[in-house]
């Protein structure tokens, strides 16, 4: 009979932020079940949606979580734009798409560099995380901030973009894109990256769809879907880019997405500074009937679901955020069992679980038979170890 | 002396190892932290190392309002780490509570629950949300300088 | 402009529905609202999510004061179609059915509705705490208006 082990996953690896409390149900090498517990970041955000007055709520959650934290104020204040029927300035759409591509192109880049160290390219985090930085200063000038732009608010955008401005974010992007392409030409040709990443975590595009994964993740199996398209907003029908989706739904195909998506988020910015329209960048909005209504956009890591409820009171009487990471964590239970733990982190890691957005816990759990367990830090060692075997091989 | 000359003056006296423990951060304020390893910020070569475990810890970096799951285990790993240890409360969730003062699952602020274990903690505040790397590298700076 | 396709899913899930008695209200073009009675609920929920192939998003719990309600989202990702399908109880009887039989996805978020509000899912799989603390009091429930934490 073989032992059944328990490897909880956390806690605080330093190079990986968030708490969170995966329990991996292992027999010998070899992932058999898998269980989740959140509560760790729960901090009740909803809760203070609530207390406050609609103009008071993008600033709150914005906070919900810092990567994508241009994505839940965008969604709010479009559903309390659907509430109010309020017709925002074309300008203020094209300012709400450069702020949230700006967005993307970090947020991938970030999540590139982790997944590097995951594996033991650390060459890659330092790159991705250095290439990160002209992202991260465009926004600065923009908005002000690297983090938490205070931009999106119900009727418009507050912020505007001078012709400085929109040169100087055009600059930053030139400082990206070349890096990047030579990246992308070089990951996809590194035969260590092919063995290592290619064929793990599989996640079936049956199993994507019946868990309702949403973003890279889905599109990675194949998914068509990316609420920019589907459901457009902001400025992305007068602009054009692709819905970038790939074949065989492993680790190896949700870099492939997020790398292109990041070019992709390039080439609409370069339009969406081209093209912006003159005019006003906000509506007044007086007051928010009562009513319901929905924002979703397409965050980073897939689709933020917001849904809110007005009774006519001063602020949301029902606020409801459903970051894209809720939907997209279950999927680890479908792409890890079956893996060898070696591979558990890079699988977890493709998800770009952002455990802020699902409020996730870490705890460490000990064993039925109470023997020491491995830590996160053991598991990112065991994938390193294993990248070295397959260059040693490849080299050889 | 510049903030930059007394960072390289401990980082000659001291190499501090600092642990990283988010106790419901929203990120950006952890995000930041990875930030100053990385090139542009680099504090390797200013000798800060982060340590693996709190044991080998010479400050904790806190982020995040402790919410009420994350409270007990905030204070365990303060119990583990090695004494004299600064307390970095990062960010505004850490120094205060942020925008989180009224949330049903707030059970700090993070002062005040390490110093129920340890009343002669030392606390340092770097607020910001979040605050910027060179906020963080000053703060630092300046709180190693002082002791 | 509205999609040509866009009616005919409506038309679709509408027809689909069939005899159900369900109250719809289409205050958009792409949203669609469907308050059904809770004993209807698993019959309508079958026919977005199996026979219609919706995409569950996730679903929001709120305290009207009487009653709770609980709506469920459910998209339609080729035209950009959110149907919301509402269902409320009387505070007194605060029990739902489950939908996680035919909605495997749905499992997380009636978790957290019953911590968070009190809501008992019947037939839920799987009915532990799931985003509050360990030490959270039973019988807390944050959302609920009377609730003073």
């Amino acid at each position: 009979m073989t032992h059944r082990t328990i490897i909880p996953i956390g806690p605080y690896h330093p190079l990986q932020e968030e708490a969170e409390f995966f329990q991996l149900f292992v027999e010998g090498e070899t992932v058999v079940d898998m269980d989740v517990r959140l509560s760790y970041n729960h901090r009740g955000i909803e809760g203070v949606s609530m207390k406050r007055t609609w103009d008071q709520v993008p600033y709150a959650v914005e906070r919900v979580c810092g990567i994508c934290s241009a994505s839940h104020p965008l969604a709010y204040v479009q559903a309390v734009e659907e509430i109010c029927g309020a017709k925002v300035p074309e300008r203020a759409l094209y300012i709400r798409t450069i702020v949230n591509e700006l967005e993307r192109i970090h947020s991938h880049l970030l999540w590139f560099g982790l997944a590097g160290h995951f594996i033991g390219f650390n060459t890659v985090f330092m790159w991705a995380w250095r290439y990160r930085e002209p992202s991260l200063d465009a926004l600065e000038v923009v908005s002000g901030s690297r983090i938490n732009y205070a931009n999106h608010t119900v009727g418009g955008s507050r912020l505007d973009l001078d012709p400085e401005k929109v040169k100087y974010v055009s600059e930053k992007l030139d400082e990206i894109e070349r890096p990047l392409d030579m990246f992308i030409t070089t990951a996809l040709e590194d035969p260590v990256l092919s063995l290592r990443l290619k064929g793990v975590g599989v996640l079936t595009p049956e199993a994507a769809r019946l868990l309702g994964a949403v973003g890279p993740t889905a599109r990675a199996s194949g998914l068509p879907i990316d609420v920019r398209r589907d459901d457009p907003y902001a400025a992305y029908d007068r602009v054009d880019w692709d819905v970038i989706t790939a074949t065989h739904g492993d680790v190896f195909d949700k870099a492939v997405v997020r790398l292109l998506e990041t070019k992709e988020a390039i080439r609409i910015l370069r339009q969406a500074l081209r093209d912006l329209p003159d005019g006003p960048i906000q509506t007044p909005v007086k007051e928010i009937p009562p009513g319901e209504g929905v924002g979703h956009v397409e965050a980073p890591r897939g689709e933020t679901f917001h849904f809110v409820k007005s009774n006519g009171g001063p602020g949301p009487e029902r606020h409801k955020i459903r970051a894209p990471s809720y939907i997209n964590i279950p999927t680890f239970k479908a792409t890890c069992i079956g893996q060898p733990i070696a591979d558990v982190t890079i699988t977890l890691a493709a998800i770009d679980p952002c455990y802020s957005c699902t409020e996730r816990m870490l705890v460490v759990r000990d064993a039925d038979s109470g023997k020491e367990l491995m830590d996160f830090g053991d598991l990112v060692r065991l994938s390193q170890q294993k990248t070295e075997q397959i260059r040693k091989f490849v080299l050889s | 002396m510049t903030v930059l000359d007394r960072v390289k003056l401990w980082g000659l006296k001291k190499s501090p190892w600092v642990y990283h423990v988010n106790t419901g951060a929203c990120n950006n304020c952890d995000i930041e932290v990875l930030e100053l390893l990385t090139p542009r910020f680099d504090v390797e070569r200013l000798g800060v190392v982060l340590a693996a475990s709190p044991r080998h810890a010479d400050a904790l970096l806190v982020t995040g309002i402790c919410t009420r799951q994350a409270r007990p285990r905030l204070q365990e790993i303060y119990r583990q780490a090695a004494k004299p240890c600064l307390v970095v409360c990062l960010g505004a969730c850490a120094c205060t509570s942020g925008i989180f003062y009224d949330a049903w699952h707030f059970a700090g602020p993070v002062d005040k629950v390490v110093r129920e274990v340890d009343p002669d903690a030392k606390i340092i505040y770097i607020p910001g949300c979040p605050p910027k790397p060179e906020a963080m590298i000053a703060g630092i700076a300046k709180a190693l300088g002082d002791l | 402009m509205v999609p040509e396709n866009l009616e005919e899913v409506v038309q679709r899930v509408k027809a689909l529905a069939g005899d159900l008695p369900v109250q719809w209200t289409r205050p958009l073009p792409r949203r669609l609202y469907a308050s059904v009675a809770k004993q209807n609920a698993r019959s309508l929920a079958k026919v977005l999510f199996k026979d219609s192939g919706a995409r569950f998003a996730t679903a929001t719990g709120t305290d009207l004061g009487e009653e709770l309600e609980v709506v469920y989202h459910f998209e339609y990702d080729t035209v950009g179609l959110v149907v919301n399908m509402r269902i409320r109880t009387p505070k007194g009887d605060p029990v739902l059915p489950s939908l996680v039989p035919v909605v495997p996805p749905a499992d997380w978020i009636e978790r957290e509705i019953n911590d968070l509000l009190g809501v008992v899912f019947e037939g839920h799989p799987d009915p532990r705490r799931l985003i509050l603390a360990d030490d959270w009091p039973q019988g807390v429930y944050p959302l609920r208006r009377d609730q003073k934490t």
